[in-house]
């Protein structure tokens, strides 16, 4: 665009300050706003709650404020880039070309997407304990088939936009995409819950669904939506452009079903009789071992014993019991005395000693290796997108004749996105990771040396009780974490923006944030609970999507758009490697648990009975006092 | 390319609808006038009354917004045919209004003509006893956080439910190279209608909430309107309580014969008056409102150009235009144009030069369906610094 030189003002540095002063406060606060609830409860509750000290604190601060700064930039980035450029495109596409070509463009938007997210990367850490003996269907997906894994969910992307913005053509209720799909979704997780091989492959399919859509993708298919929306349609524009997040998290999942059938139908996964592939068994047992929480039994050591023996049982470490074993009790003048009894010292588990919080920073982490790679991820993820976007657009207006409609601004955005996903993927391999593993595998350790919960080495009587209450300890936790964690969410924050832009306020945003955390913190309790106790997935996936099925046919379509798309954002970059963390670490202290699979297809569910449930109290006290 | 041409007589007709209606109210007034209505969104206030309502999260009643350029003649009977299509005699139904333009200049076919040939039609004058004529519209640029605040002043001061809509702004923040970027993506402009002996003090708690004559604080300005009709809804109250708090404020205001009952002013308003006065005093010279529609895809060279020429600032809403050829650009696929309204408040006796300096840009660009209005206005209040000021005559 021609730059006006009459229109520009001179301005000192000064005034400049003053301007951009401003700018960078708001921002900044914006942001520490969303993450400052999840940083302070991860700490409060690993200091107060379980009474461990923080290791590598340096490292994590550092780490904090790296997260709040590149959220900054990557949120402007969106505003200023990527939303519009995605928005121009879509009021440009109908307008200036035929249906078909429309079409194309989304699929291969979809397609594209899903490779530009690191979605399968996810997908393999969640399923990092997965033994091929026991779900060798499932080891095998993740592992000899990843590539027609990335494929196929790629391809339910694709279709998913292409179809979203058809609906948008004809004006289709997004109800008619739900309610056939979730039947069809529950219908093929029964079908695959009764075959052995295949039941395996359910939090796999689920999960899938959940994470591909990440902070690049939903900003800017929402924007697209929201252009194309603009130009086409009736003057109902409430909901105009979104549900293309709700199809590309549902159609993920048939597509991955799919794949496992057709696997399972021809029998060449591990173990089966068609295998081709190469598998080595002792790679999966010592990735297991890792995981899994040794807790060593506390013993006093020969010199200590000495010690004793010279102070005449005078002098005893500090961390001791004492118990007795055996013996007579008699009643002697009203009181109980048990004579002949062996008086044990045993030596108490000492959390300091468990963990040293001296250490500031982790000596294996590499900032300068963690920059290059968060660099290379981000531009992997924004640049190939935006060229195909920036390509798109210079195409259909160079074949029109018209001029081009890009700003400066959408660089200086675009520039801004990739410089803040870097810093954001840094800050959270630096700050919020750590912090949020340290924690998710303090959970069970602390459980299991204060409260032996599901541990083999503890010997404390009442063990049932407190078992339970460890549990019911862990899944409160994983209530906060969820709530705290979709709170400091981008990909939601843009979401949220964009739907109180597009209600022009009558939808707020925290009404939004706060009703989706909120459902997230109940799917990833339950998640929890599922881990924890060893809950089978069928049983707690099928009933809130049956529910779901009668809270989507009774809510309106308003609603049944911003409930659904929220529950497809819900699992971003900061969500997904806390609850992983602490799904594994429970998982690996509750035998029989072989994978942290499910949580996040759990956490997709609550926030979408959450916000359906809101809108229809609303709705429901709005008529019946009107 | 269409020569530009002038037209006196005509107006701006408003309506104000939920959301929910526009299919029925848009192909009803299709059907039956050539006028093209231009379409945005915007959000009622609702307020609960009931303590127990107050947990509840409140969501705001979105509503459409639509503009008709209709010619004077025309006025009385489009509005009772809008009134009758969407019941909005009925509480809790809407709004309608008219203001008059000053002059316009289009090279638009569809707005000339809506604006020149009056249809005589049968007229049903029972409706038309109900319009007021003492009203006025207050329009408020606030600043987005202080929107609720201002809103629940407004409503003390006894106003209806404001309607809020998004608006981009224009101005210091554009002439400040690559710092454009620090520039909000959107302002909120509260709207309410109020009569007359309403204006003064709905005005000064939009002003002192709204912290409108601050630095940066925004801009307020309202329109003297030919007639209206409000009756949007407010409250969400008792089931048993059917009468709205404003029907009760105005039925008291009968009864006491004026509405100083209502005066119950704070130290901190009477202070903050006395600024607002301050500022008025500034305002000696007469303004208008100039608003200019203008395809959307030429908006922003038209809004480059408007600030070299020294217009201050201007806010810009995108509307969509409904030509009533949507359906016939592409295979059954309605298609719609989209037009920038852009608002701007210019001292009168530039307004002309302005205008013709826009109209002479338009030319020179070929744009096509450019409409340029002017509409009076009464009291303005904003920061006015000296050095702005004088920036000002320099332009």
């Amino acid at each position: 665009m021609a730059k006006n030189s009459a229109l520009h003002m001179e301005l000192s540095s000064t005034e400049q300050l003053s301007i951009l002063w401003p700018y960078i406060k708001d921002n900044f606060l914006v942001q520490l706003k969303s993450i400052w609830f999840i940083v302070a409860y991860l700490a409060v509750f690993q200091i107060f709650i379980l009474g461990l000290p923080i290791v590598y604190t340096t490292m994590i601060s550092a780490g904090i404020l790296v997260v709040i700064i590149g959220l900054m930039f990557f949120m402007e980035g969106l505003r200023l880039g990527l939303m519009p450029l995605g928005e121009t495109l879509g009021a440009i596409l109908p307008r200036n070309s035929p249906l078909w070509g429309v079409l194309l463009f989304a699929f291969i938007l979809g397609i594209g997407a899903t490779f530009a997210e690191p979605a399968i990367a996810v997908l393999r850490s969640a399923g990092a304990g997965v033994k091929a003996e026991e779900a060798p269907l499932l080891y095998s997906l993740l592992n000899d088939f990843s590539g027609e894994l990335v494929t196929v969910v790629g391809i339910g992307v694709g279709l998913a936009v292409l179809l979203g913005v058809l609906r948008f053509y004809r004006n289709w209720s997004l109800k008619f995409f739900i309610i056939p799909g979730v039947i069809a979704l529950c219908s093929l997780t029964l079908l695959a819950n009764s075959i052995p091989e295949t039941r395996a492959i359910l939090g796999l399919a689920w999960d899938s669904g959940a994470v591909t859509t990440g902070p690049v993708t939903v900003p800017l298919v929402l924007a697209l939506g929201i252009g194309v929306c603009r130009i086409l349609g009736d003057g109902d524009t409430s909901n105009a452009g979104f549900g293309i997040v709700t199809l590309a998290s549902l159609f993920p999942i048939l597509a991955v079903f799919g794949l496992g059938f057709y696997h399972y139908a021809k029998q060449d996964y591990v173990t089966a009789p068609n295998y081709q592939g190469s598998y080595v068994a002792a790679e999966a047992v010592a990735e297991r071992s890792a995981a899994t929480v040794t807790v060593e039994k506390p013993s006093f050591s020969e010199t200590e014993f000495r010690q004793f023996i010279q102070a005449d049982g005078e002098s005893v470490p500090a961390d001791y019991a004492i118990s007795y074993r055996g013996g007579e009790a008699q009643l002697v003048d009203g009181e109980i005395v048990v004579s002949d009894a062996q008086i044990v010292y045993t030596r108490t588990p000492d959390p300091q000693s468990v963990i040293s919080a001296e250490e500031k920073w982790n000596p294996a982490v590499k900032v300068s290796q963690s920059l290059f790679e968060a660099i290379t991820a981000s531009i992997r993820a924004i640049i190939p997108l935006c060229v195909f976007l920036l390509c798109s657009l210079w195409l259909i207006l160079r074949l029109k004749g018209e001029r081009s409609q890009v700003e400066s601004e959408t660089f200086t955005g675009i520039a801004f996105a990739v410089i803040g996903m870097s810093l954001f993927m840094l800050g959270l391999s630096l700050g919020l990771t750590p912090l949020g593993s340290q924690l998710g595998g303090n959970i069970p350790t602390a459980f299991v040396s204060g409260v032996p919960w599901g541990a083999e080495g503890g010997a404390v009587p009442a063990k049932f009780n407190s078992e339970v209450f460890g549990k019911v300890v862990a899944i409160i936790f994983g209530f906060f974490l969820g709530y705290g964690a979709t709170l400091a969410e981008p990909a939601l924050n843009a979401l949220g923006n964009t739907v109180e832009k597009v209600t022009v306020g009558a939808f707020k945003k925290s009404l939004l944030m706060h009703s989706v955390a909120f459902g997230v913190g109940l799917g990833i309790a339950v998640g929890v609970a599922k881990i924890a106790f060893n809950l089978p997935l069928v049983q707690l996936l099928l009933p809130p999507y049956l529910l779901l099925l009668v809270l989507t046919w009774f809510s309106s379509e308003e609603f049944v758009n911003f409930g659904w798309d929220s529950a497809g954002v819900t699992t971003g970059p900061i969500t997904v490697p806390l609850v992983l963390a602490m799904g594994l670490g429970v998982g690996a202290a509750v035998p029989g648990v072989s994978d942290g699979f499910g949580i996040l297809a759990l956490a997709s569910v609550g926030p979408i009975i959450t916000v359906l449930s809101v809108g229809l109290i609303v709705a429901h006290a709005n008529r019946s006092n009107a | 390319m269409n020569e530009f041409t002038n037209s006196e007589k005509c107006s701006v007709v408003s309506v104000i609808v939920p959301q929910t209606r526009i299919h029925h109210c848009l192909s009803e007034i299709m059907a039956n006038w050539h006028h093209n209505p231009i379409q945005f969104d915007c959000r009622g206030t609702l307020v609960r009354q009931h303590r127990f309502q107050r947990l509840l999260p409140v969501i705001n009643p979105e509503c459409e917004f639509m503009q008709f350029l209709v010619n004077d003649n025309d006025v009385e009977d489009f509005m009772s045919f809008c009134t009758e299509v969407n019941d909005l005699h009925l509480p809790g139904s809407g709004a309608i209004f008219s203001a008059h333009c000053e002059r316009l200049i289009t090279n638009s076919t569809d707005i000339a003509r809506s604006c020149e040939s009056a249809v005589t039609r049968i007229n049903s004058a029972d409706v038309n006893k109900t319009y007021k004529s003492n009203l006025y519209a207050i329009y408020a640029l606030i600043q987005s956080g202080r929107t609720e605040q201002a809103i629940k002043a407004a409503m003390q001061a006894g106003s209806h439910g404001p309607i809020v809509y998004f608006v981009e702004g224009r101005g210091t923040r554009d002439r400040a190279g690559w710092l454009k970027i620090t520039k909000k993506p959107y302002e909120e402009v509260v709207m309410v209608l109020v009569e007359d002996l309403d204006r003064a003090s709905v005005a000064e708690a939009l002003v002192s909430a709204g912290r409108v004559n601050t630095f940066g604080g925004g801009v307020l300005f309202d329109q003297p309107l030919g007639r209206g009709l409000v009756n949007l809804p407010t409250s969400v109250g008792n089931r048993s309580q059917r009468s709205t708090n404003e029907q009760i404020t105005a039925a008291i205001d009968e009864l006491m014969g004026s509405n100083d009952w209502r005066n119950r002013r704070t130290l901190d308003a009477l202070i903050t008056r006395g600024q607002s006065q301050q500022a008025d005093d500034q305002e000696k010279t007469e303004r208008v409102l100039l608003n200019a529609l203008i395809p959307r895809k030429n908006a922003n060279e038209f809004l480059e150009h408007m600030l070299v020429i020294g217009v201050p600032g201007a806010n810009v809403t995108y509307c969509k235009l409904f030509a009533g050829d949507d359906g016939a650009n592409k295979k059954g696929i309605e298609i719609h144009h989209e037009v920038a309204q852009i608002r701007m408040v210019v001292e009168k006796p530039h307004a002309g030069e302005i205008e013709a300096e826009l109209v002479k840009f338009a030319t020179e660009r070929e744009y096509k369906g450019v409409t340029l209005y002017e509409q009076p206005i009464g009291e303005v209040v904003r920061y006015q610094s000296k050095r702005s000021q004088q920036s000002l005559r320099a332009a």
